[in-house]
């Protein structure tokens, strides 16, 4: 039995599979002083996470995306120093299946039930996603064209229907939270780790991951922060990769741990330790930084 | 159940008597039955065996259906304000009138941060609200910025914002607002009965009737509106008493119109003349009557602020929010957002 079972959840090409490849190198070291260890592991999925790691990750080669048709979900059992059985599960790596179920409106019962049991989640954003907030106006504005409204502008036009249109990616991700919330019970789900991942990529911007959250994404930063008697959450900065490696290869290959080059930002602390959006969920570590 | 596993070459079994795994499901919900840590595996040497593993995919085929997150039913919308302090805005008004460009403005102002001294805490329409707004966004592939015109004859037609105070983040509440077509509204004003199918109308907390600033910025179409909306007003006082509206809002709406054309105080005054006609209409119902200016589209060039007159109308909307008491089927809800779940087939 475990003693907690985190989900991770994700839109396509939010970095989830670069985690885990930099996750899986520092479970096998040895040498790594980090709260949690691997405990148990299938072997469908030490073989996916042996190939993500050895053939991409450690040599410094991007992982590439996995076509949902070729994936299955990842299920790690992990053990923290307090002997707390901690269940990590990726039942979407590729990340569009949850499209699809934003876009169908169901998912698998199977799945219901997995999120059902979850008292943890992992949510995962990546800075270079398209809002798809930008309005006609805005952009008109911006580029010094404005073009009067059209007749038929206010109302007169089509018809609306309820064809799907694509959320913009703030949007979706609440929404994304919502639906599991909605069948979690109360009072079970405690804590809500958000990674902004690559966070090299805007790292020299100044700004804390939850600032950057609160500018870039902030219908999901509200709607985190309005929940709060229901859940904690902490917005962690992850640079699984360390930075670009056609720009900053040469430096990156200079660390003699591969795992130096792993960047954990939370509020104005930084580390390597890429187990801790997951140790903090898990309820297993401690405040990791009280700022944040 | 202990079996053999062709593929890993070992043999398993699961400890708890009621599990089938591997053969069946994992009781515990792993996809890989391995990392379970209630099944056990068991070296094996290489074995010739045609037992073959049950390979259900957890991503089988029985599907759970989710909220569509378009509009509320209005069994939808008793849930919710029966949960939680809640304003219920109705916004009528003509064909083209601008009311969806103006609710639009309201949803679009909060996922981008805080706004009237709220900060955004979610919704139950948000795919009904990014319909809605996709038109004007660059994703539309469109040219310039429009709106769709609503819908006629759908029931579910409202929208939900859940908001919170900035200086009290988790006091949540939700405004619902009605999206109702303007058919709705000309068959309001030839059919007043009509009004008792529009039973949000009786439980709203303010009327909100939008007022086309562009007709009533041109003499020949000016008188229009006022008269119908009398007609409408009358009509819902008559037929559903209206007693439970604590004010009634005209809302002028392409206020950009207007200031663009230089007629801003005639038509402003004129506004007046129409409150103080509407004022009288509403007397039996001891409704009040207060205008307001808005331009939902408004820009610097307009002479107007961005959004112009959208803020001070949603403070005024949320200043009274108030439990409405609806009779709802006892809940035995046990998560968070059980209250506002759509019917499934559980």
């Amino acid at each position: 039995m475990t003693d907690r079972s985190i989900l991770v959840v994700g839109l396509p090409e939010s970095g989830k599979t670069t985690f885990l490849a930099a996750l899986w190198h520092l479970l096998n070291d040895a040498t790594a002083d980090v709260n949690l260890a691997l405990d148990r592991l299938g072997d469908q999925n030490r073989r996916y996470l042996n190939t993500i790691y050895s053939e991409h990750w450690v040599v410094f080669e991007p992982v590439p995306r996995t076509p949902v048709s070729q994936e299955y979900p990842v299920d790690l059992l992990l053990r923290s120093r307090s002997d707390k059985l901690i269940r990590v599960s990726m039942p979407d790596v590729s990340g569009e299946l949850f499209e699809l179920y934003l876009d169908q409106r169901e998912w698998p019962k199977a799945y219901d039930e997995r999120v059902a049991m979850a008292d943890g989640l992992v949510l995962f954003v990546h800075p270079d996603r398209p809002n798809g907030l930008t309005r006609i106006e805005d952009a008109d504005e911006v580029l010094g064209l404005i073009d009067p409204p059209t007749e038929g502008d206010e109302g007169g036009g089509a018809e609306q229907t309820d064809e799907p249109v694509t959320l913009p990616t703030s949007v979706a991700l609440v929404e994304l939270l919502q639906l599991h919330l909605d069948r979690i019970a109360r009072d079970q789900l405690k804590r809500i780790s958000v990674i902004v991942s690559a966070w090299d990529l805007v790292a020299d911007e100044g700004l804390d991951p939850g600032r950057w959250l609160e500018r870039e994404m902030p219908a999901l930063a509200m709607f985190l922060e309005t929940h709060q008697d229901l859940f904690d959450f902490k917005v962690f900065g992850v640079s699984a990769q360390g930075g670009d490696y056609g720009r900053d290869g040469v430096a990156l290959r200079q660390h003699l741990r591969p795992a130096d080059r792993i960047l954990v930002v939370v509020g104005a602390s930084r580390s390597h330790d890429i187990t801790a959006p997951v140790d903090w969920v898990s309820d297993g570590g401690p405040d990791l930084d009280p700022t944040s | 159940m202990t079996t053999i596993d062709t593929a890993t070459e070992l043999v398993g079994s699961c400890t708890r008597e009621s599990c089938t795994a591997p053969t069946g499901p994992c009781e515990q919900g792993f996809a890989d039955v391995e990392v379970c840590p209630d099944f056990g595996v068991i070296e094996h040497e290489e074995q010739e065996d045609d037992a073959t593993l049950d390979e259900d995919d957890p991503r089988g085929s029985d599907q759970v259906s989710l909220p569509d997150g378009l509009t509320l039913t209005t069994d939808d919308a008793s849930a919710v304000l029966a949960a939680s302090p809640s304003t219920v805005v109705a916004l009528l008004g003509a064909v083209a009138a601008g009311k969806t460009t103006l609710l639009t403005a309201i949803y679009e102002s909060y996922i981008r941060g805080p706004f009237a001294d709220h900060i955004f805490a979610g919704s139950r329409t948000l795919v009904g609200w990014e319909q809605r707004c996709h038109p004007s966004r660059i994703a539309s592939g469109r040219r310039s910025a429009s709106t769709n015109r609503t819908a006629h004859g759908n029931p579910r037609r409202l929208l939900d914002l859940e908001l919170a105070p900035r200086g009290t983040p988790t006091s949540r509440s939700h405004i619902l607002l009605t999206d109702i077509a303007g058919e709705a509204f000309d068959e309001l004003r030839d059919h007043p009965s009509s009004a008792a199918a529009l039973s949000l109308l009786v439980r709203a907390d303010r009327i909100a009737l939008a007022l086309d600033g562009e007709i009533l910025a041109n003499h020949k179409t000016r008188h229009r509106p006022a008269g119908e909306l009398k007609q409408v007003i009358r009509g819902l006082i008559e037929v559903s008493g209206l007693h439970r509206a604590a004010a009634i809002d005209l809302v002028a709406t392409k206020w950009d119109v207007v200031h663009s054309a230089g007629k801003q105080v005639e038509v402003n005054a004129f506004l007046e003349g129409i409150v103080t006609d509407i004022a009288t209409v509403a007397a039996p119902a001891e409704l009040q009557v207060v205008s307001h200016l808005t331009a939902a589209r408004s820009k610097p060039d307009d002479g107007l602020t961005p959004g112009f007159g959208i803020e001070d109308l949603t403070k005024h909307w949320l200043k009274i929010r108030k439990r409405v008491p609806i009779e709802l089927a006892t809940t035995t809800a046990q998560r968070p957002y059980d209250r506002y779940r759509a019917p499934t087939d559980d």
